[in-house]
């Protein structure tokens, strides 16, 4: 779905809620939404409970008739919100993921970090990302895996242009120092 | 160091572990979502397929009201050119065979590969057009009207999708001479995109009408062999990249993608026993039903349906299951470039048996319009024993 036109198109039939082309437009976003999700909340289950939440409450955004005018910042900004959730429940039932118990979360994900990968660098990055902040995890992942533009990223995360390129610049910054340590 | 940081940050989501979904999790959960959108929405069906033609309209209304503000005709001019461009390649990307704007689809494909300069690059997008003949098949598939032009069309369209994997193929034995790690990934997409098209295909095949699968039944299964060589070429490769210890493959990636294709190699065996049971089943009645002089004064047709024949046929199953037992075997031992040679071969039976069958139920069909016009009694609906394989006109089952 490059052709920016067809894109267009998908997003009009999918605001007239259009269930086939919901379908497309699950297909053209799932991945990159679940690993959006997944690089915040490092657990693959979580990580599909949520983004399945998403696509469903986007839905419901639609047929409630919301106006939405950027569907592809929008969706972000659902699945930003649900996360948000996650861990306010989370807290709820006592399991809040505190600063000690965020190694215990990353170590799980070494095992498959072992299985799947042999390239060092690839690992590094992986646990460079893992120990970011949020915020510049998000900024990292919505420019260079999404390629979102600077505006849509502004939007998403509710800051301006300026603090953006800033923040961006941070996290690309936080991340080498990650890896280099 | 920025650049090589967002290079590995765009591989790592290649893995599970950067932040890849798991594709059968992929499917369910799609499946689910459409499952709980789709009943409140079914009042709406209609306005949708008036609502489909006006949303060019609304999208060109959209652009207009935010350009109207720009009033350099130049600029207007210039931009209504490129809409009406990209317009027709968006409809055309939409066409089908047959279909006015399908050339333009097609000659926009040959542009994108003549402008594409990496052998690794044109791999992936063989794969990706394939993909797409895939999704034309299936539309085809389920247009109604004109059954011949219909089985032109696929015909045509499976003949592409074919030329297109083996152009993958061929490219792919480029790749694999160099061992860049953007080549892997390649090789690993082919492998696992060429298991879901060959399911895919033989989907297509299954939900033809019988008259229409009679006629492109070769044609499918031409296209569904072409992407299991495919598929076991980048196999292969990984798998010779593995044994040499280049990095990027580990020991557990090989072995389930190993471990995938002998599953696959045993639902084929698993359809194509079926097959074969039937078929030979179909065959032994007949021969009991004709008498003596029907079978003196039958062609040679009705010798092909000899009990040798039969029993070479009926063995080959169990061949194909010993092979991939010894693939298995083999696997667990840390043989994998031996286990995969083990699956290709059991696929190869399993397409002879397969073939062996359909060649039974061909001249099974000839015995009994032989026998009609003689005017013997014999007068079994081989029809009834057709299972839907292909109608493979040759049997090289035959004789062996």
């Amino acid at each position: 779905m490059k052709n920016p036109l067809s894109q267009q198109i998908l997003f009009l039939k999918v605001k007239n809620q259009d269930p086939e082309a919901y379908g497309q437009f699950y297909d053209l976003y799932v991945k990159r939404i679940y690993r959006f999700i997944y690089f915040k909340v490092n657990s693959v289950s979580d990580a599909q409970d949520i983004t399945s939440e998403v696509f469903l409450k986007l839905w419901q955004y639609l047929r409630e008739g919301k106006e939405i005018k950027n569907l592809n910042a929008f969706i972000y900004i659902v699945a930003r919100n649900l996360v948000v959730d996650f861990y306010r429940q989370r807290r709820q039932e006592a399991l809040s993921i505190n600063a000690d118990k965020a190694p215990e979360i990353i170590d799980g994900r070494s095992d498959i970090l072992k299985e799947q990968m042999v390239d060092s660098d690839l690992q590094a990055t992986i646990k460079g990302m893992d120990r970011l902040k949020d915020e510049y995890k998000e900024a990292i992942i919505l420019k260079y895996f999404d390629e979102l533009s600077i505006s849509e990223i502004a939007e998403i995360l509710n800051k301006s242009k300026g603090a953006v390129r800033v923040l961006l610049h941070r996290a690309l910054k936080a991340l080498k120092d990650n890896i280099n340590e | 160091m920025n650049k090589e940081l967002i290079k590995n940050l765009k591989r790592i989501s290649e893995f599970e572990a950067g932040g890849r979904p798991q594709e059968d999790w992929l499917i369910s959960n799609r499946d689910i979502l459409m499952s709980q959108i789709r009943p409140a929405t079914n009042q709406r069906e209609t306005e949708h397929q008036f609502a489909e033609r006006n949303y060019y309209f609304q999208y060109v209304n959209d652009i207009f009201r935010q350009r109207i503000m720009k009033p350099a005709l130049a600029v207007v001019v210039l931009f209504g050119l490129t809409l009406g461009y990209s317009a027709t390649v968006s409809v055309a990307n939409s066409s089908l065979e047959g279909d006015i704007l399908y050339p333009v689809k097609t000659a926009q494909e040959r542009v994108q590969l003549a402008l594409t300069f990496s052998e690794e690059r044109e791999a992936q997008l063989h794969i990706d057009f394939a993909e797409r003949r895939l999704d034309e098949l299936n539309r085809l598939s389920q247009q109604s009207g004109d059954s011949q032009k219909k089985v032109k069309k696929i015909t045509k369209t499976a003949a592409n999708l074919s030329k297109e994997v083996s152009s993958a193929r061929d490219k792919l034995n480029q790749v694999s001479i160099a061992s860049v790690d953007t080549a892997l990934l390649i090789v690993k997409e082919i492998d696992s995109t060429t298991l879901d098209l060959e399911q895919k295909i033989t989907e297509v095949k299954d939900s033809l009408p019988a008259e229409v699968k009679n006629q492109v039944g070769d044609t499918l299964t031409q296209a569904i062999s072409t992407t299991k060589d495919t598929g076991s070429s980048a196999l292969g490769v990984m798998v010779d990249k593995y044994t040499k210890g280049e990095a990027g493959i580990s020991d557990q990636e090989i072995i389930t993608r190993l471990t995938e294709r002998i599953k696959s190699a045993e639902e084929d065996l698993i359809k194509a026993a079926w097959e074969v049971n039937q078929a030979v089943g179909a065959a032994t009645s007949t021969l009991s039903l004709m008498d003596a002089t029907a079978r003196a004064s039958s062609t040679l047709s009705l010798t092909l349906v000899s009990t040798s024949t039969i029993e070479n046929i009926s063995l080959l199953p169990q061949q194909a299951k010993d092979t991939l037992e010894q693939a298995k075997s083999l696997l667990v031992q840390g043989e994998l470039a031996s286990a995969l040679a083990k699956v290709v071969e059991s696929k190869e039976i399993v397409l002879g048996a397969t073939s062996g069958a359909q060649a039974i139920v061909n001249d099974l069909q000839n015995v009994d319009i032989i026998s009609n016009v003689k005017g013997t009694s014999t007068s079994i609906n081989l029809q009834s024993t057709s299972t839907g394989s292909t109608s493979e006109s040759t049997s090289p089952i035959v004789g062996q």
